[in-house]
C-alpha cells in the first residue's frame, strides 16, 4: 500500500466557532492506482491533499506515504521526502514567473542540488528536451509563464511534479478553467504518467475527469464516500 | 544544451532582477538610510575631535582680548574668519607680577591679504618664543630649533610645502615646517615670531592712529594660573586693576570651551535627533516594504514549499535577497555620502562654523565598515521577522482556491 489515510480529521477555529473541514476520513491508495476525489467547492478536497503532502497538520488521525508518516519527521526530512516521493500540482497557475519553462521544471531537482540532465538520464533514460517533447511542451522551454497559455502552464506544472519520478502525484483541479480539448490533453498526459507506475490522486469538481479514473471517491461536507 | 544549475543564490538574484522596480525602490531606501548614518557619524566624529583637540591644546585659564572682541577671538580659533585686533603689550609685564599667575603668553593676530599660498585671506599668528605655552608646545612637535624672524610654520590647510617661500605684505618668509591637522583655525594659519608679526603690522598699516612703535601691541594675552590659585579670584584682581585702563575683556577659557561644547552638543543633539527620526522612519518604511513584498510573494514561497523546499532553504533564500539588496544600497549610500562630504567639505564647515573635516581615510573606512555592518544587522533583523512569519505558513489559505 502506498498511501494510507486513517481516521483523519481537520477542525479550524473561527472565532468561537469550531469548523470541521474533514471528518474521520479513511481510505488507501495502491501503487500505480489512479483515483479521483470529487466534491463541491468548500468540501475539504484541497485540505485533504495538503495534509497528504504534509503541508497541514491534521487535528486527528494518521497519514502514511510509503509507510512514512511525514508529521513524525522534522521539517528538513519531511521536505526532502516530499521532494522525492510526492509530486504536487497545486490549483491554478503555479509556475514561478521569474523562471523559464525549463527552469520551472528544473526547480525540484535544483532545490536539492541535483542536475536535471543527470537526473533525467538516470530516472527517465531521456534527456530533458526529449521529455519536454514527449509532453508536447518543448517549445516552452525558453519562454516565461507570462507568455504561455493556461493549458501550457498546466502541462509544465504536471511535468514539474513528475520530474523527480515520485511514487505519488497529487493534483488539485488540474483541468479547472480549460476547454474540452485541453482537458483531454491534460488527462492524457496524466494517464501516460500513471502508466509508468506513478499513483495519481486527483481532486476535482469536474465530473468529466472521473471517466479517466479507475476509482472515484466523493467528499461531501468533510465526509468521504465511495461513488 | 548547457544546463545552468539553479541555486538558492540564483533564485535570489533572479527575484531581484525580475522585480527591478521593487528592488530599485528598496535599494534607494537603504541607500538613503546608510548615507544619512554615514554622513551624520562622520560629522559628529569630526565635531567631537575638534572639541577635544581644542581642549587639549588650549592650556590657558584666562584670556584677555580688547573690549568687545571676544567673538572675533572665537572666529580665529575656529578659522571661520581671519581677524586683526590689538591691545597694549606692556600689560604682559604687569600681569607677570601678580601672585598666582604661572605663565603669560601674548598672541598677535594679523589677517593677511590674499596671496599665492591661499585662495582667501589667512590668519597670521605671532607668538612669543620665550614664554608661549599655547602654540609653541604644538609647533615643537614639528620643529626643534628656535624660529628666526624670516621663518614661518604653516598649518595643514595652507597650500605650500617645507622649503617654499611665501610672501606676506611684500616680505618673503621661508616655510620650515607644516603642521598636521588640528581641526581648529590653526590649520589655516601661519605662525611666526612676535617680531616678524610686528614688522608685518607696520607693512600692513593695521593699527590706526599715530602709532610709533608697533612692537607695543599684541592681540590677546593668555594666562595660565598656578595650581594653588583660583582663576576666578585672579580674574577679579586683573579686572579691578587693568580692565578699564587697558579697555580689555577678560574671559575664562573654560567658559569659551564650554560655550563651544554647548554649541557642539546642540549640533550633536540636532544631528542625533534628525538621524534618529530618519532611522525610525527608515526602519518602519523598510519593515513595511519587506513585509508587503514578502506578503506579495506568499504564493511563490508556498509553491517552493510544495516542491520540497524546507523552511531553512526558504529562510536562506530570502535572507540572501536581503543581504544583496542591503549590500548594494548600503555601499551606494556610503559612497554617495563620502562624495558629498568630500565635495561640499568647505560649504559644510562654513555652515556649521567649524574649520575642516579632519577624518583620515583609515578612520573613514572604519566608519564605513561599521555603518555597513550596522545597517546589515538592522535590516536582517527586520527581514528575519517577516521571513519567519511568512515561512511558517498554512498552505490551506494559499492553494485552497475554490475549495
Amino acid at each position: 500500500m502506498l498511501l494510507e489515510v486513517k481516521n483523519l480529521c481537520k477542525n479550524y477555529r473561527h472565532g468561537k466557532e469550531q469548523i470541521t473541514v474533514l471528518d474521520n476520513i479513511n481510505f488507501s491508495l495502491e501503487r500505480g492506482e489512479f483515483v479521483t476525489i470529487m466534491g463541491a467547492s468548500g468540501s475539504g478536497k484541497t485540505t485533504l491533499l495538503n495534509m497528504i503532502a504534509g503541508l497541514i497538520t491534521p487535528t486527528k488521525g494518521r497519514i502514511t506515504v510509503d509507510s512514512t508518516n511525514l508529521f513524525e519527521l522534522d521539517d528538513d526530512l519531511a521536505s526532502a521526502f516530499r521532494n522525492q516521493h510526492i509530486g504536487y500540482i497545486p490549483q491554478g497557475d503555479t509556475l514561478l514567473p521569474i523562471l523559464t519553462g525549463l527552469e520551472n521544471i528544473q526547480l525540484p531537482c535544483s532545490l536539492y542540488q541535483r542536475s536535471l540532465y543527470q537526473h533525467c538520464k538516470n530516472v527517465h533514460s531521456l534527456d530533458p528536451q526529449k521529455l519536454l517533447k514527449k509532453a508536447k511542451v518543448s517549445h516552452l522551454s525558453e519562454l516565461y509563464p507570462a507568455d504561455m497559455s493556461t493549458s501550457e502552464m498546466r502541462r509544465l506544472a504536471i511535468l514539474r511534479a513528475y520530474i523527480c519520478e515520485p511514487q505519488l502525484i497529487l493534483a488539485d483541479e488540474p483541468t479547472n478553467g480549460l476547454d474540452e480539448e485541453s482537458i483531454n490533453e491534460i488527462m492524457q498526459l496524466l494517464i501516460n504518467i500513471n502508466i509508468r507506475g506513478v499513483a495519481l490522486l486527483i481532486v476535482t469538481h469536474d465530473n468529466s475527469v472521473a471517466r479517466y479514473c479507475k476509482r472515484n471517491l466523493m467528499i461531501t461536507k468533510g465526509k468521504l464516500t465511495t461513488m | 544544451m548547457q544546463e545552468k544549475l539553479l541555486t538558492l543564490s540564483h533564485l535570489a538574484w533572479r527575484n531581484i532582477e525580475c522585480r527591478l522596480f521593487r528592488s530599485c525602490c528598496l535599494i534607494i531606501v537603504i541607500m538613503l538610510f546608510s548615507a544619512t548614518l554615514f554622513a551624520g557619524s562622520m560629522l559628529l566624529k569630526n565635531l567631537n575631535s575638534t572639541l577635544s583637540s581644542m581642549t587639549d591644546m588650549f592650556g590657558a585659564d584666562i584670556l584677555i582680548v580688547p573690549y568687545g572682541h571676544e567673538k572675533k577671538f572665537e572666529k580665529v580659533l575656529f578659522g571661520a574668519e581671519p581677524s586683526s585686533f590689538y591691545l597694549k603689550l606692556d600689560l604682559v609685564n604687569k600681569l607677570k607680577k601678580i601672585d598666582g599667575i604661572a605663565a603669560v603668553s601674548p598672541l598677535l593676530f594679523i589677517a593677511s591679504l590674499s596671496n599665492n599660498c591661499c585662495s582667501s585671506k589667512v590668519q597670521l599668528i605671532g607668538f612669543d618664543q620665550q614664554g608661549d605655552f599655547v602654540v609653541k608646545p604644538w609647533l615643537q612637535t614639528k620643529i626643534k630649533h628656535t624660529l628666526s624672524d624670516d621663518e614661518i610654520v604653516i598649518g595643514s590647510k595652507i597650500d605650500a610645502k617645507v622649503g617654499d617661500t611665501i610672501t606676506l605684505f611684500n616680505r618673503p618668509f621661508k616655510v620650515v615646517a607644516k603642521m598636521g591637522s588640528s581641526g581648529m583655525g590653526f590649520d589655516a594659519s601661519i605662525f611666526m615670531t612676535m617680531n616678524a608679526g610686528h614688522s608685518l603690522m607696520q607693512y600692513a598699516e593695521l593699527v590706526e592712529g599715530g602709532i610709533e612703535n608697533f612692537s607695543d601691541f599684541t592681540s590677546s594675552i593668555l594666562i595660565k594660573v598656578s595650581k594653588s590659585s583660583n582663576p576666578q579670584s585672579i580674574m577679579k584682581q586683573i579686572i579691578s586693576q587693568y580692565a578699564v585702563a587697558y579697555n580689555v575683556d577678560l574671559i575664562m577659557t573654560k567658559d569659551v570651551i564650554s560655550d563651544i561644547a554647548k554649541k557642539v552638543n546642540r549640533f550633536n543633539l540636532f544631528v542625533y535627533g534628525l538621524s534618529s527620526l530618519f532611522w525610525v522612519l527608515a526602519v518602519i518604511v523598510i519593515f513595511i516594504i519587506f513585509s508587503s513584498v514578502l506578503n506579495e510573494r506568499k504564493r511563490e514561497i508556498r509553491l517552493l514549499r510544495v516542491l520540497g523546499a524546507s523552511r531553512r532553504m526558504l529562510v536562506k533564500m530570502l535572507l540572501r535577497e536581503s543581504v544583496i539588496l542591503t549590500t548594494l544600497g548600503g555601499i551606494a549610500g556610503i559612497i554617495f555620502a563620502g562624495i558629498f562630504l568630500y565635495a561640499f567639505n568647505l560649504f559644510i564647515c562654513q555652515s556649521i562654523g567649524f574649520p575642516s573635516l579632519i577624518i583620515t581615510p583609515f578612520e573613514a573606512s572604519c566608519y564605513a565598515l561599521l555603518v555597513f555592518l550596522l545597517i546589515l544587522i538592522i535590516i536582517l533583523l527586520m527581514s528575519i521577522y517577516s521571513i519567519f512569519s511568512i515561512t511558517k505558513f498554512d498552505t490551506y489559505n494559499t492553494f485552497n482556491g475554490e475549495d
